[in-house]
């Protein structure tokens, strides 16, 4: 028996443990890991696979009732006045900013987290010690009219939830800054460095490319022109705007190709690396995505360094189990969670296979390997995009072969750019242009995409449970069909 | 090797090469004429001035930080720069966008008043034109501001008054193109309107333009039908916002417009444009 599979049952039992705690309950999950059990008396060969899934599940859903036991808050709805230090990066969008506030006073040795939404100034900057005066509020869930005329409900209790966010409290009086916290050193200096280059961004670039520009560099959390945000979602582009693997791979092999010419030894390197690689997710401010491919990354870096290769799928599920073990909330709740993780399955599953049947493609610009890789990600992702937004784009693939082949390219030109520009403008020029014309040329393709007539149809809404045994039957069919796969899965070296 | 170096030389003088024609290509991408465009930013105010001789000027910049993103269609990709920034009144719906415009672009002059420096937001705009290095003009009526194809004459306001209400303090100018003339007054009221035609009584020809902002988004506190008449203008521009909560433009400023024949164009939608020329004036 391999151990990897040992290990990968544990992390699956732990993920599917969490699953089942937070949608029907932590009795189900007793009751299941007690049932599967009982079915293996009749099943000798696999009892400590499943005895280990059993436990993860166990394990599961016990870290999942640790983290759920949140203290009832009493909310009271007077007016009162709240300090603390802005935790997390302040978001300026069109015309208001949005602070995470870690407030102290309100409950002993305990820090409640607070959304507040202040007007676009004064500014204030990461770190910064407030004292405001408002009304708690709770988040309240609301409906919204979508454009083909459905009510769809957003759960804003739940989004704010995921960064473990109790209250809100909108446009507050008596704003005060008290003060800079000395804390969360690292943090501050790199999101005032991020500020630093963000503006000197906005400085050579004109609106929208710019942000979308920024975006596709490390992730900026200012508002990308609306328009151009919608026009990604219809053509099934959002992706690219969200950042992924692709950055972290960038940069681990840019710094381990780099360091060897400056003499640091092979294992310092790697672990510089790691932790570079880690200063740029805090960087970004730390979406699910990119803390997922910074995890993988980083283990594959350091398992490379311990002399092996290990398989990306079982990079994956312990990024995941990792990921989730954290904040187990971010399993049913987190679609920047589910759909970096379903995309990336995908590719591992699938891709292979959809460049075996499409070899008529040729392999002109990586044309084959792109269609392969959009097919893979968005069959993998198709259900819960449905799910979410009821809607599929017919135009997405179409998108994606045209625009993400230059995404690469569009980030060399405007890094270089960027870091030309702080010496030397007049240099940096050909490098804004290059940027201009592709940023511009991603912007006019998703714009004429999206405004085609059949660019998306609308799906009705389909309950949860059916999209759960959707990916059930899916995964049975994947394991039926190619019975290799898990062999080839859980290998350590590929 | 030998390929290698002539690769790298060749990828040298490109980018040396497109360093040096940066003037062309913006002439390529980006070509000015006279006009004003009323950019759509909303329930607010920002009117971009352009001229074909290379002037820009914005006055006002909106609630929000639309701005930025409504200019970039317009300013050449390596010239980011504004001759001038009008900060009319210190009303956020005014004044807003100006501070991000100012740190995004390079702008030489700030254009305020004297009511504006002691508010919050016009102190939040002499810091933010401190730290950018962008001069501060103080402009009273009678000054005249002469840019390249394009003046810009100070009507309004009095510094030696006294008001009770900030619109009134509303700078209004009167540009001049070469084939064409606007008049914009911030949100300066009936009560102004009809002191500047009293002050101009001498040359009315000062008030008559051929394009008109009508005051205060279209409120029926400004654009009277005197007004109206001593203006004379072929166009008045509405900017307002969708479905805003004041309810403009009021009917009653419609009304007035329709009866002195004044075509009526809006920036609800999209940016307005107004092109002047030889032959006469096109909206876009």
């Amino acid at each position: 028996m391999r151990r990897a599979l040992l290990f990968l049952s544990l992390c699956i039992g732990c993920i599917f443990g969490i699953g089942i705690a937070d949608s029907i309950g932590v009795v189900a999950t007793v009751v299941i890991a007690g049932f599967i059990i009982i079915t293996t008396f009749f099943l000798p060969r696999y009892q400590v696979v499943v005895f280990l899934f059993c436990l993860g599940l166990l394990l599961g859903s016990f870290r999942f009732i640790v983290f759920s036991q949140s203290d009832n808050y009493i909310l009271n709805t007077d007016e009162m006045t709240i300090q603390g230090v802005i935790s997390s990066e302040v978001e300026q969008k069109i015309n208001k900013q949005r602070i995470v506030l870690a407030v102290d006073n309100l409950i002993e040795d305990e820090v409640v987290n607070i959304l507040v939404t202040l007007p676009l100034y004064p500014q204030y900057n990461f770190g910064d010690y407030l004292s405001l005066t408002g009304k708690l509020k709770l988040p309240e869930d609301f409906t919204y009219t979508d454009e083909y005329n459905r009510q769809v409900l957003f759960s804003y209790s739940d989004y704010l939830r995921l960064k473990k966010i109790d209250f809100v409290m909108y446009y507050p009086r008596n704003k005060k800054l008290l003060g800079t916290s000395n804390q969360m050193f690292m943090r501050r200096k790199l999101f005032l460095g991020k500020k630093i280059v963000t503006a000197q961004l906005h400085k050579i670039l004109p609106e929208p490319h710019a942000t979308f520009v920024s975006a596709i560099l490390w992730g900026s959390r200012n508002a990308l022109d609306p328009n151009v945000k919608k026009n990604f979602q219809k053509a099934g582009l959002s992706h690219i705007v969200a950042l992924s693997g692709f950055n972290i791979s960038i940069i681990s092999l840019a710094l381990l190709a780099l360091m060897p010419h400056l003499f640091i030894s092979r294992k310092f390197s790697i672990w510089l690396t790691v932790l570079i690689i880690f200063m740029f997710v805090i960087f970004t401010g730390g979406e699910s995505s990119i803390v997922r491919a910074a995890l993988m990354g980083s283990g594959s870096v350091i398992t490379y360094q311990m002399g092996r290769r290990a398989s990306a799928f079982i990079l994956l599920i312990v990024s995941a189990t990792l990921m989730i073990l954290v904040n187990p909330f971010i399993l049913l709740h987190d679609i920047g969670f589910q759909l970096s993780f379903l995309a990336t399955l995908g590719l591992l599953l699938f891709s292979n296979n959809f460049e075996n049947w499409l070899k008529f493609l040729p392999e002109f610009l990586g044309l084959r390997e792109t269609v392969s890789a959009t097919l893979a990600a968005t069959l993998a992702t198709l259900p819960i995009l449905i799910l979410y937004f009821g809607r599929i784009s017919l135009t997405s693939i179409f998108a994606n072969i045209a625009i993400v082949p230059v995404v690469p390219f569009l980030m060399l030109v405007s890094f270089i750019g960027l870091v030309v520009s702080f010496f030397s403008s007049f240099l940096a020029s050909s490098f804004i242009l290059f940027t201009y014309l592709t940023s511009s040329y991603i912007v006019i393709v998703s714009k004429f995409l999206a405004n085609l007539k059949f660019s998306e149809i609308p799906v009705p809404f389909v309950p949860v449970w059916i999209i759960g045994i959707i990916y059930f039957v899916f995964g049975a069919i994947i394991i039926f069909v190619n019975r290799k796969i898990l062999n080839k899965l859980t290998r350590y070296i590929v | 090797m030998k390929k290698k170096i002539l690769i790298y030389i060749v990828i040298f003088i490109i980018i040396l090469g497109i360093s040096f024609l940066q003037n062309y290509i913006n002439k390529l991408f980006f070509q000015q004429t006279d006009s004003v465009i009323a950019l759509q930013v909303g329930q607010g105010d920002a009117v971009l001035l352009e001229s074909d001789l290379g002037a820009r000027v914005l006055v006002d910049g909106g609630p929000d930080n639309s701005v930025v993103y409504r200019l970039g269609d317009y300013l050449p990709l390596f010239d980011m720069s504004l001759d001038g920034v009008f900060m009319t009144h210190a009303d956020l719906d005014h004044v807003l966008g100006t501070i991000e415009v100012m740190r995004r672009y390079q702008v030489k002059y700030l254009f305020i008043t004297d009511f504006i420096k002691d508010k919050y937001l016009g102190q939040l705009a002499l810091q933010e034109a401190e730290k950018n290095n962008v001069n501060v003009v103080i402009v009273n009526i009678g000054d005249v501001i002469d840019l390249s194809g394009m003046k810009i004459s100070v009507l309004w306001p009095d510094e030696s008054m006294n008001y009770s209400n900030a619109n009134d303090t509303s700078i209004v100018i009167r540009v001049d193109f070469q084939y064409g003339s606007v008049m914009l007054t911030g949100d300066a009221s009936i009560d102004i309107e009809e002191k500047l035609i009293n002050i101009f009584s001498n040359n009315p020809e000062i008030l008559d333009v051929d394009v008109l902002k009508a005051g205060h988004h279209g409120s029926r506190t400004a654009t009277g039908p005197a007004f109206v008449e001593a203006t004379s203008p072929q166009f008045a521009i509405i900017s307002a916002g969708l479905n805003n909560k004041f309810g403009h433009p009021h009917m009653e400023v419609i009304d007035i417009l329709n009866k002195y024949n004044v075509k009526i164009v809006d920036n609800v939608y999209q940016d307005l444009q107004i092109e002047f020329s030889e032959n006469g004036l096109v909206v876009y």
